[in-house]
């Protein structure tokens, strides 16, 4: 893995995260019931894939815990 | 299928060498490892090395013509926001010790459970506080103590915050 850095004033890239995510729930608490709906089974359909995952590989990172 | 599509598409970011690593946390994430709760955005942890690659990163979905809105990449119409490693040594190490997990053969990367309460601490909306209350018996103890001492910040914020939680649960 190459050099790893980390930025010392993350403020900026947060606020703008939480601005963006403000703006998608507005977006999402205005849409119409039809979008509503779309989304709730697009939800649905996400969480019956996510629970046919398996875990192949853990990294044993604290063993001795 | 959409979300396998995005899965994909994040690891041939992988191969195409425009990220060196990633690992999905976040909503999704919660949603992997406990019940299903809403949540509209992937939340995907990438390892850069610098904020020029990030730039590059969304150069490279909007010369691919991906709807880009604000932080947001819409992939497969999955809204998908992508942290860099450099934020915070905690995402770093989340992706570091990720868990690879398989669906119909296809391999992704997931933050582990223990990573993924440290990430909803430091987020800590109520959404948040309500999936760490969920994943906590699902978690190992000892390894989320030592992530979060590890991570905590001089006040011991995250440290507070989990007490918060165990109090409230």
């Amino acid at each position: 893995m190459s050099k790893v850095y980390y930025i010392k004033d993350t403020k900026k890239f947060w606020q703008a995260r939480d601005k963006t995510r403000s703006i998608l729930d507005g977006k999402r608490a205005s849409s119409s019931y039809t979008e509503k709906v779309k989304v709730a089974e697009k939800l649905r359909l996400d969480a019956k894939f996510l629970k046919s995952g398996v875990i192949v590989s853990s990294k044993d990172r604290f063993a001795n815990k | 299928m959409g979300l396998k599509n995005v899965l994909a598409c994040l690891n041939s970011l992988v191969v195409e060498g425009i990220i060196q690593d990633y690992a999905i946390g976040g909503g999704y994430a919660a949603m992997y490892y406990d019940i299903p709760m809403i949540t509209y955005d992937l939340d995907v942890l990438v390892v850069l090395p610098s904020e020029k690659d990030y730039h590059c990163l969304y150069d490279y979905f909007r010369r691919g013509g991906a709807k880009i809105e604000e932080v947001y990449i819409f992939i497969e119409d999955m809204p998908v926001q992508f942290l860099p490693n450099y934020i915070s040594p905690l995402f770093n190490s989340a992706i570091e010790n990720a868990n690879i997990v398989e669906f119909e053969g296809l391999r992704t990367k997931f933050v582990s459970v223990e990573y993924l309460i440290a990430l909803l601490l430091t987020a800590f909306r109520s959404k948040d506080r309500i999936r760490v209350q969920g994943l906590l018996n699902k978690a190992s103890k000892g390894i989320l103590l030592d992530i979060i001492k590890r991570f905590d910040n001089e006040q011991g914020l995250l440290h507070k915050r989990y007490k918060e939680v165990l109090a409230g649960s």
